[in-house]
């Protein structure tokens, strides 16, 4: 606070000054200006009226004529003539501007120089100019035009300083011809200055061709005002300017008397004491500061007074902001926190979400694996079921037809089995959307599916003490195209719900129509039927009404398969009367290959040959070695690529059939020794991948066969095999 | 026989002469006359005003020398004020030759001179009166002047030698009966441009000088 007393006491004390200086200077201006004015004015009408009368004079024939002939005499007299007004001053009166005096006048030829009269009559005609007045005449005659101003100071020795307005004059013929000048000079007035105006101290001079001239002044003084007047005039200002004089200092103004004149300028000069407004001056800055000073003083007093009052107030507020602060602080760490915590979040869902997408496709496989074991067991069961009857009945086994149609049973079930896995191929090759379905015979493939369904439902029904009648209606033998293995699990799943549907027993129904260009396939039962939102949701995979004992997969394999085959199915269901699956397949076209599925190959006419099977699991070997001994080939085995080796290299064999999988040595390997031994032996490898390319067998194999082995596959192969050699 | 010898003094004499006369002629280079008419030109147009006439440019050839008395001039020669003009405004007189200067306008005139060469004043006078003839006895150019009318000007050029001649508009003089000798032959155009040359002359000769023009 007390930085802003002193700043507002300094400003003051400066405004102060600076507009008090600058009032007085305006105040001297106008003052001066008033000064100058009525002077001037007369000085003007006075060279104006001399000014005409040259003029005149200049046009005067005889004048002219004098001029040119430099005729001083003439001239004179001439002049004497026109000029006797202004030459005698008859009417002379200081003030009076048309009675101006003409102090001195002479000519000038066309040269610019001086003419003299013969006779110096006059001091009018002869003014004795001292030469460096003379050359300034001569200098300002020679630059006129027509008229023109210029100021003298004629120095004598008698008498003080005069000094002249001097008007120049060309005098030309009526050629425009330069004959000469005429110049008239004339005193310079005085400026008028009141007793009060003596009394506070003011003087005036004029400042002319560098010199001042003014009286009462020591000349020192006189030669510093007037250098510091041509320096403002070298710096073309026309401002007024302080100077320090013997007396003291003083305010130079000054005005020039005839602004054009450029020849000899002249200036009126005014000089105005300022002893006393300076003294004011300081009288005033102090008095301000005083003031300044008790401003601080009772300011301090009223800060102290009100600190009290008002810091209290102040303190709380910034308490108060304090406390905002910390709180904003605060809330911008829990912010944080929260944000950190989000973000944990997110990942966690992120991961969370990853993983579920994860088991979705667990899930998926999952589900496909679920379905393939469903099928795999379904087909198992047959197999079992078939072999523990032969087993356990030794009736069967004796009645040879009987047996014979177990076993049969027993082939086409291990056959579907097999058809199961090889759907597995589904996970890591993309399924082949087009294949060429072979022909079937329907009707067979519902009489087998209800052989193989037999052994599920005669069981239940001795277990239950319930009877089961399944019959089939065959009224025609439609030929669809299709593939047996799926359609005959299609049956039998169908059957196996119907019996899984009749906890009492009941009957079955199988029906095969042609019904217009679709093959129809009715299984029939007289079970508990199925509710409207049961029937309606009955094919969704994972859905079942049996509980813990369902899969839920049997009526999506179905609807799969029957959409695979192109066809239809379709269920009517009744609560407590029964269900019935209409299956309606295309017919197989007449133009369509007739490639009956599962003929016999039987051309072959090799016989005898030695034959030598590599495979590292038993059963295998063992199932190998009888399929050729029953043939009638000799057969020797080997459990491992090494016992292969040295068993062909002792003994000749014809024909080679070799696991691919073994340990230590692998079924290639194995294959390009022996190879290596005997080049033309043909090899087959068997296998149980199907991973290759049928296309494209390894370098020493010849063909492979895909497990399970079907004797009709194996016939065929060795027959293809040796027919080629 | 003395008569015959007469005649042939006489006729020598008369030959010899006539042996003793040479020629010059040439051309002096004039300035362009001056257009100014030194009257506001736009007050030409009307008819009542008479416009001053301009004198044809011209320049006064003469031989400088010792010739001895020179003829005296029979009649006075006339420089007249008419058309607010001197005319001729150039005129060429001997020592001691007269000249008047007899008013043929209407208005008034005034003929004066300052010059060195002969001071005069006939006052003002209109054309019934008849003023004094001015006797020049100096040689020298004399400017004459009007004093009511600034723009008439002449000038009457008062020679010691009997040989001058004034040129044509053109330019174009001839002096004839000039003796032998070298001699100075000077052009007068006008107060500040007179051109000299120097001359040898043979009798029987034309001699043709020219005088370019110097600006």
């Amino acid at each position: 606070m007390m930085l802003v007393v002193f700043a507002v006491t300094a400003a003051t004390v400066y405004f102060a000054e600076e507009n008090r200086s600058s009032n007085q200077q305006r105040l001297l201006d106008a003052q001066f200006a008033n000064r100058v004015r009525p002077f001037l004015a007369t000085q003007e009408a006075r060279a104006r009226a001399i000014k005409g009368k040259c003029w005149t004079l200049a046009q005067a024939v005889r004048l002219r004529a004098a001029l040119e002939e430099r005729d001083p005499e003439d001239l004179y007299q001439n002049a004497r003539a026109e000029l006797s007004e202004l030459l005698d001053g008859s009417r002379a009166n200081g003030d009076d501007a048309s009675g101006v005096r003409a102090s001195f006048y002479c000519f000038f030829d066309a040269k610019g120089a001086i003419l003299l009269p013969e006779n110096k009559e006059s001091e009018l005609t002869n003014p004795n100019f001292p030469s460096h007045d003379l050359q300034a005449l001569e200098r300002a005659s020679r630059g006129t035009t027509d008229q023109s101003v210029c100021y003298l100071a004629l120095a004598r020795s008698d008498r003080p300083v005069a000094l002249r307005e001097v008007i120049v004059t060309r005098v030309r013929d009526w050629n425009r011809k330069n004959l000469g000048s005429l110049a008239v000079g004339f005193a310079m007035g005085e400026l008028q200055l009141s007793g009060a105006d003596r009394e506070s101290g003011l003087r005036s001079g004029f400042w002319l061709n560098r010199r001042f001239y003014t009286d009462e002044l020591p000349g020192s003084d006189r030669r510093l005002v007037a250098e510091k007047i041509l320096l403002a005039l070298n710096r073309q200002t026309s401002a007024p300017f302080r100077i320090d004089l013997t007396t003291g200092p003083h305010l130079v103004f000054f005005q020039a008397l005839d602004p054009e004149m450029k020849v000899t300028p002249a200036y009126q000069v005014c000089l105005y004491p300022l002893a006393a407004s300076l003294r004011e001056e300081r009288a005033l800055r102090w008095k301000i500061i005083g003031f300044g000073l008790v401003v601080l003083l009772a300011g301090f007093a009223v800060s102290l007074f009100f600190a009290r009052g008002l810091s209290k107030p102040v303190e709380k507020i910034v308490a108060g902001s304090k406390e905002n602060l910390t709180r904003r602080v605060q809330a911008e760490e829990n912010l944080r926190e929260k944000n950190e915590e989000l973000k944990k979040a997110l990942e966690e869902l992120k991961a969370t979400q990853q993983q579920v997408i994860q088991q979705e496709r667990l899930s998926a496989v999952g589900q496909m694996a679920s379905g393939i074991a469903h099928d795999f067991n379904n087909t198992l069961m047959p197999i079992l079921g078939f072999t523990e009857l032969l087993l356990e009945n030794d009736n069967l086994l004796s009645d040879r037809e009987e047996a014979r149609r177990c076993l049969e049973m027993l082939r086409t079930s291990a056959k579907d089995a097999a058809s199961v896995v090889a759907r597995l191929r589904e996970f890591y090759r993309p399924a082949i959307s087009e294949e060429a379905f072979p022909m079937v015979d329907l009707a067979k493939i519902v009489r087998q599916a209800v052989a193989l369904t037999e052994p599920k439902w005669r069981s239940q029904s001795q277990a239950r003490g319930v009877t089961f009648e399944v019959v089939a209606e065959i009224a025609e033998t439609p030929f669809v195209a299709g593939e047996e293995a799926a359609l005959r699990e299609v049956l039998t799943n169908l059957i196996f719900n119907a019996v899984d549907a009749m906890p009492e027993g009941g009957r079955i129904t199988l029906q095969t129509t042609i019904e217009g260009e679709n093959a129809v396939v009715r299984v029939v039962d007289t079970g508990t039927g199925m509710s409207e939102i049961v029937r309606q949701r009955c094919l969704e995979p994972f859905f079942s009404t049996k509980g813990e004992n369902g899969t839920g997969l049997g009526l999506s394999m179905v609807h799969g398969i029957v959409e695979r085959h192109h066809g239809r199915l379709q269920i009517h269901s009744e609560q407590g009367r029964g269900t019935a699956f209409t299956i309606s397949l295309p017919l197989a076209s007449e133009a369509s290959e007739m490639v009956p599925a599962g003929a016999p190959n039987n051309d072959f006419s090799s016989a005898g040959l030695r034959v030598l099977v590599v495979d590292d699991e038993a059963p295998v070997l063992d199932v190998l070695a009888r399929y050729l001994r029953c043939d009638g080939h000799a057969v020797a085995t080997a459990a491992s690529g090494r016992e292969a080796l040295e068993k062909f290299r002792r003994n000749p064999f014809d024909l080679v059939l070799v696991d691919r999988a073994m340990p230590e040595m692998s079924g290639d390997q194995t294959a390009k020794s022996i190879r290596e031994v005997k080049r033309d032996v043909p090899i087959v490898m068997v296998t149980g991948f199907s991973s290759f390319d049928k296309a494209s067998p390894p370098e020493a194999i010849d063909e492979v066969l895909y497990k399970p082995i079907t004797l009709d596959a194996l016939r065929g192969t060795i027959g293809r095999l040796l027919h080629a050699a | 026989m003395c008569r015959v010898l007469l005649l042939l003094l006489l006729t020598n004499g008369l030959t010899s002469s006539l042996h003793a006369q040479a020629t010059i002629e040439g051309r002096v280079q004039l300035p362009a006359p001056s257009a100014n008419f030194g009257f506001n030109q736009r007050y030409a147009a009307t008819a009542d005003v008479a416009s001053p006439a301009v004198n044809p440019p011209a320049a006064i050839v003469y031989l400088e020398g010792n010739f001895g008395p020179l003829p005296k001039l029979t009649a006075p020669a006339v420089m007249a004020q008419e058309n607010q003009t001197f005319t001729p405004d150039l005129l060429a007189i001997p020592v001691g030759g007269a000249v008047i200067f007899p008013n043929r306008d209407d208005m008034y005139h005034n003929v004066f001179s300052y010059s060195k060469a002969k001071r005069f004043d006939l006052g003002r006078y209109r054309k019934e009166e008849k003023p004094k003839p001015v006797v020049f006895d100096k040689p020298g150019a004399v400017t004459i002047h009007c004093e009511i009318h600034e723009a008439m000007r002449g000038t009457v050029l008062v020679l010691a030698t009997p040989h001058f001649v004034k040129t044509g508009s053109d330019g174009r003089y001839r002096l004839e009966n000039l003796p032998t000798g070298r001699y100075l032959l000077k052009a007068w155009v006008d107060g500040n441009d007179i051109r000299e040359h120097w001359v040898e002359l043979k009798s029987g000769q034309t001699l043709q000088v020219d005088f370019p023009g110097t600006r």
